[in-house]
């Protein structure tokens, strides 16, 4: 693969990964409107500071820190499969960033339980409605992502070259730009003085 | 790009999560909040142009991307009334 591309050349993109692209920006659309209307929503209610202060900060570091390195672990399968031809690494990096997914999973699962049993539902104020909405949406991402990259696991475990690799390497990092952004807004950007 | 490249980018990338953390417990909330998204947008410019490789793709990817955004943009103006001044 040739990363040597001039950025404002006329190189063809092969229709596949422009296909990517395509639902990635439909992607931003999806997330960015619950995004947009959650930040309106938060200029005219100040005591969500106090709501979002109630999240639990830890876990959502921790799952942060899981998905930045499950991106790490994703480009590496993708360097060794693609530019290096090592499937049998490439295997094992696919099968950690797999981990990793399901260990964000696990957090989030027991961080729903936590709050669930403190109370803290849907149906409490509109903050937690867009908290369970913003991250429930988020975790079928991670799914969706971990079915993938199964599939694509089950064919590397068959011998088959998998060019897939990119294009599901590509959704993962996705995913991990909407937590990038899902993390300070639900989490962080509340916890010096709960405005 | 080299696994060490990629590995550096890794701990770059968590150094700028412990900032955002340190930022979030400081007491000055409005100029933490800005800085916090700040770093949001350079952590997402960093994933995008070297995990998703943007940075050695066509100019047109990036218009299709920015497509989204200015969708968001209308989307924004559009629930301005409703959200902000209609209440």
């Amino acid at each position: 693969m040739n990363h040597a591309v001039s950025h404002n050349s006329s190189v063809e993109v092969p229709v596949w990964r422009l296909g990517i692209w395509w639902f990635l920006a439909s992607e931003i659309v999806v997330f960015g409107g619950l995004v947009v209307c959650y930040i309106l929503y938060r200029f005219n209610h100040p005591e969500w500071g106090m709501e979002a202060g109630r999240t639990l900060l830890w876990v959502g570091s921790v799952n942060t820190v899981v998905l930045l390195t499950s991106s790490l672990t994703m480009i590496l399968a993708h360097y060794s499969i693609v530019e290096k031809g090592d499937l049998a690494l490439g295997r094992r990096y696919l099968g950690v960033t797999i981990l990793l997914g399901l260990l964000f999973l696990c957090f989030k699962g027991y961080e729903y339980s936590h709050e669930i049993h403190a109370g803290l539902v849907p149906s409490r104020s509109l903050f937690w409605g867009f908290y369970y909405l913003m991250t429930g949406l988020h975790g079928l991402h991670v799914i969706g992502g971990l079915v993938a990259n199964g599939v694509i696991l089950g064919g590397l475990s068959q011998g088959r070259t998998p060019h897939r690799i990119e294009s599901i390497g590509l959704y993962w990092h996705f995913v991990d730009v909407v937590w990038i952004f899902l993390f300070p807004l639900l989490y962080l950007a509340s916890q010096g003085g709960a405005s | 790009m080299k696994p060490k490249i990629l590995v550096a980018l890794w701990a770059v990338l968590l150094f700028l999560l412990s900032l955002s953390l340190l930022l979030g417990f400081w007491g000055n909330v409005v100029l933490s909040t800005i800085l916090i998204f700040v770093i949001a947008v350079a952590k997402a410019f960093l994933v995008g142009a070297y995990y998703m490789r943007l940075k050695w793709e066509p100019w047109y990817i990036l218009w299709i991307l920015l497509g989204g955004v200015v969708c968001l943009f209308i989307l924004y103006f559009a629930l301005v009334p409703d959200i902000i001044r209609g209440r």
